[in-house]
């Protein structure tokens, strides 16, 4: 859906803002996997779980992002998600980092993510992640960056299976605002089809989701005009 | 009670639809862009509306105004809830919103008439109507072109007078003759090459529903296929806030009658029905212009051809036609009420050989005397869906293809996607598919676009189209790409007032301007913002306000300008005379930075002018109807450009700081 998740729900929501996970009711659990540009070897694999409780809701997202035996960004995430009446939810996320590139070195770091919520009318949400606000960083052995990011997005339901989405997101070292928006559309219970557009760094996303019984699996696709298409599968199972 | 209809909207149905037609271009338009074709099916339907329960929905696609799902959905209802009783049930179709509505009504109606059916032969020369247009214009300021007196250099033969007469003789849905006679300003006027009087004549008779024989026009005409890929001539449209123009909507054959010089056949065409086949063969000869190189055993080569169709100066003349164009083929077209599909092969042999001129971005373009187009065509609709692609290869090099749907994923909101890989070796003389470079080759693409209607006086228009040439283009040294993004939200609390906003980015590549010995190519991004403000005062007066911004970047070099200005309309319900009037004000750094926008005109004219510099422009239109078939049109246009002392370039060249214009048309019915 356009990269766009901050004002999304469900396990998927692990991915861009935590808070999302807050109305799930029974233990989930998927893998991903995505293949960055067709043919180069860069690839991210992760897997995602979550387990509500009378506390809250507890996630774990783990990644590694790199090319396999050279260069790896592993990122571990644990979070914990609540709501505070039923307008209000929020996350907190406790991530490490490790960074290792084969022959030359690895580092490792701690950072904290910050995601909020609100649900305006049942059919309209708004939410914001901060994502590092503390700046945590690898040290100088490496040159490579924890991103301080701003995300505010929006997702409203125009009918029953049909979803709008809208995100702004803006990465402080990169001096760069993106804008991407999003579309999912569910003709039936079995099947859903999504699109979007990334703006500042012109990209178009489509992909689609097939239900059956508890299982999801879900195909998209990054298209970037000069660097070509990056497929990706995710397979949830919610218990 | 919102949708009263009366004289009034009838009369200003045409500048309306025009108006927004135009306006909802998103490109600017070539100067001689002409819609008379559309105007003239304007005002045949609202003569002879279109009936609603008898239409099978080709008509309703004429109009340029509906999309093919809607169109569907306007005879699915009658399908389901049975004859319309009154057009205002129209309300009730889904996925036409209330502005389309009111567009619609005086195009269509319920009640039923007899077709004119069993004629006899005097009757086609008493029963029909005759129409009778003359108009004349002309630049009032001296330009430079008319001023040479050396017969060594290149100077305007003729005067700065503009002539065009326009007959029609018309028997409805059964017998049309059109003549179109055009004199541009420049040419000469029965002296020299244009001794026969008009510089460009043209002429049809057209025949409709004889036996199996659907249509058969003997002279100029028409032919719209598929999306365009292989045969398409006169008016088209490409992107904009109309956002189902992306699926081009061919109504096949029909005569020609617009005024344009090159894109349109000359000849004999029909198309026999058969059952569910329509089978149109044509043959088609006429002379183009092109730009004469030399002769090599007699047989002409010439560069490029002149699409233009303006003969003023020797060298124009020199070139006027002077390679004749025979066109041989034929269509085949099946058609059920879900799905159309079809073929063309067409085979053209021109008089002389077209060698381009040896750049490298002409490496890919036509060279020869002879091609033969082949194209296959589809669209069908599947519940909510509307599919549609054209596939087509010009024989001996390559092929090209768009495919694409529509579809209504609610009732409040629809979305359109189309994807489109041009070769940058296809060739045909007469494509016009959508595509963002002029003609459709050399050119990969893919749109999105969407249409919210989430209350009946809200609408939000919004697409994002990528596009990159695998192949140099002209003043692009360097394969390159760009997008074109746009958004309009239109807001219509009321039936007086309506307000607009659109923003409109667009990004794409040009040879760098800096001479070094590294040629670069930059990218150039222009934004657009505009903001309208429409409302009527009472039955007969109305105004309009507009505010445009423009920015242009390229590499460092960084323009803007803007404009504004205020119309006042004036059409009484009643009464012989009505009018406008338009005052501008506009300041540009460039002509970079120039804005389009639409003005009023005679009926029939079109008036899609630029502004740029620093200045003010403003016109009246007057129309007087002197008395039933008897109507008159003047209008009077100037611009005035206080800090410069010499106006134009070229031939066109106005010395001091005023050009002003002058139209005067007459149109005879009975």
């Amino acid at each position: 859906m356009g990269n766009t998740g901050t004002a999304l729900q469900g396990l998927e929501s692990l991915t861009s803002n935590a808070a999302g996970i807050v109305n799930i009711t029974t233990p989930a659990a998927g893998v991903y996997y995505q293949e960055h540009f067709l043919n180069t070897d860069i690839g991210t694999k992760g897997f995602l779980v979550a387990v509500p409780s009378k506390l809250g809701v507890f996630g774990l997202h783990a990644s590694n992002y790199g090319i396999g035996g050279t260069y790896s960004e592993l990122k571990a995430g644990v979070s914990y998600a609540k709501a505070f009446g039923h307008h209000l939810y929020t996350a907190l996320t406790v991530n490490y980092h490790q960074i290792s590139v084969t022959n030359y070195g690895d580092s490792k770091a701690y950072s904290l993510d910050v995601g909020l919520q609100y649900r305006i009318d049942p059919n309209w949400l708004i939410g914001v992640l901060l994502a590092n606000p503390g700046y945590a960083a690898y040290d100088y052995s490496v040159y490579a960056v924890i991103p301080v990011q701003l995300r505010l997005g929006t997702s409203y339901q125009l009918h029953d299976g049909l979803t709008l989405t809208a995100d702004v997101e803006r990465i402080l070292y990169r001096q760069k605002t993106d804008v991407r928006t999003g579309l999912e559309y569910k003709p039936s219970a079995f099947v859903s089809f999504r699109g979007g557009i990334g703006f500042n760094e012109f990209t178009q996303f489509c992909g689609f989701g097939l239900l059956y019984k508890k299982m999801l699996l879900d195909i998209a696709a990054v298209i970037h005009p000069r660097l070509g298409v990056s497929p990706q599968l995710l397979l949830t199972y919610a218990f | 009670m919102f949708l009263s209809i009366g004289s009034s909207v009838r009369a200003q149905t045409n500048d309306m639809l025009i108006e927004q037609l135009v306006e909802s271009m998103a490109d600017e338009l070539p100067e001689d862009f002409d819609y008379t074709e559309l105007v003239e099916k304007w005002n045949y339907y609202l003569r002879h509306p279109i009936d609603l329960n008898k239409t099978e929905g080709k008509e309703l696609g004429e109009l340029q105004l509906l999309s093919p799902l809607q169109i569907a959905a306007i005879i699915d209802h009658r399908k389901v809830a049975g004859n319309y009783q009154m057009v205002y049930e129209l309300q009730a179709v889904n996925g036409l919103h209330l502005e389309l509505v009111r567009l619609l009504l005086p195009f269509v109606k319920v009640t039923e008439t007899s077709d004119l059916k069993g004629m006899e032969i005097s009757d086609y020369l008493t029963e029909g109507k005759h129409d009778l247009m003359i108009r004349y214009g002309r630049i009032l300021e001296k330009q430079r072109g008319y001023t040479i007196t050396d017969p060594t250099r290149s100077r305007y033969l003729g005067s700065a007078d503009r002539l065009f007469i326009r007959y029609r003789y018309v028997i409805p849905q059964n017998l049309q003759l059109s003549i179109n006679m055009k004199k541009d300003a420049g040419e000469q006027f029965f002296r020299g090459a244009q001794r026969y009087g008009f510089d460009f004549y043209s002429g049809s008779i057209y025949l409709q529903k004889q036996k199996n024989w659907e249509h058969i026009v003997l002279g100029d005409y028409n032919l719209q296929f598929g999306q365009g890929l292989a045969i398409w001539t006169g008016m088209r449209f490409g992107k904009g806030a109309l956002v189902q123009h992306v699926a081009r909507q061919g109504i096949g054959l029909r005569p020609y009658t617009s005024s344009n010089e090159f894109s349109f056949f000359r000849g004999v065409a029909a198309t026999y029905l058969f059952r569910k086949m329509a089978i149109t063969p044509f043959i088609s000869y006429k002379k183009l212009s092109a730009t004469f190189q030399d002769s090599v055993n007699g047989r002409g080569t010439f560069s490029s051809i002149i699409e233009s169709g303006l003969h003023r100066t020797p060298n124009e003349l020199n070139n006027r036609h002077n390679l004749g164009q025979l066109i041989l083929g034929t269509n085949m077209q099946y058609q059920t009420k879900s799905l159309t599909w079809g073929a063309n092969i067409y085979h053209t042999t021109l008089g002389g050989m077209i060698i381009p001129r040896p750049l490298l971005y002409n490496q890919h373009t036509f060279a020869g005397r002879k091609l033969t187009n082949s194209s296959v065509y589809y669209n069908y609709t599947l519940h909510n869906v509307y599919f549609y692609g054209e596939l087509a290869h010009s024989l001996g090099s390559g092929i090209a293809y768009n495919s694409g749907l529509i579809t209504s994923l609610s009732h409040d909101l629809s979305i359109v996607l189309q994807y489109r890989n041009y070769q940058k070796n296809y060739h045909a003389f007469y494509n016009q598919a959508i595509s963002e470079g002029s003609n459709a080759f050399n050119e990969k693409g893919f749109y999105t676009g969407l249409i919210f209607q989430p209350s009946k006086q809200l609408l939000w228009v919004v697409y994002a189209d990528y596009f990159n040439f695998p192949w140099f283009k002209y003043r692009v040294d360097a394969p390159s790409d760009g997008q074109d993004l746009f958004s309009q939200l239109t807001f219509t609390p009321n039936k007086e007032s309506k307000l607009l906003m659109r923003y409109r980015f667009r990004n794409k590549a040009e040879n760098g301007d800096l001479t070094s010995h590294i040629a670069t190519v930059e990218e150039v991004k222009r934004q657009q913002i505009r903001l309208e403000f429409q409302f009527k005062l009472n039955k007969s007066m109305g105004w309009r306000n507009r505010a445009e911004f423009v920015q242009y970047r390229k590499a460092s070099v960084k323009e803007k300008g803007y404009l504004f200005y205020q119309d006042v309309i004036y059409k009484p319900m009643k009464g012989a005379f009505s009018g406008n009037i338009r005052l501008a004000f506009f300041h540009t750094d460039s002509y970079n930075a120039r804005i389009y926008a639409f003005e009023n005109d005679v009926l029939y004219a079109s008036s899609f002018p630029f502004y740029s510099d620093k200045g003010f422009r403003y016109y009246t239109n007057v129309r007087y109807k002197v008395s039933r078939g008897l109507d008159l049109w003047c209008r009077y246009a100037c611009s005035y450009y206080p800090s410069l002392d010499g106006l134009g370039s070229g031939l066109d060249t106005i010395e001091g700081k005023h050009k002003s214009e002058i139209k005067l048309q007459m149109r005879l019915q009975f």
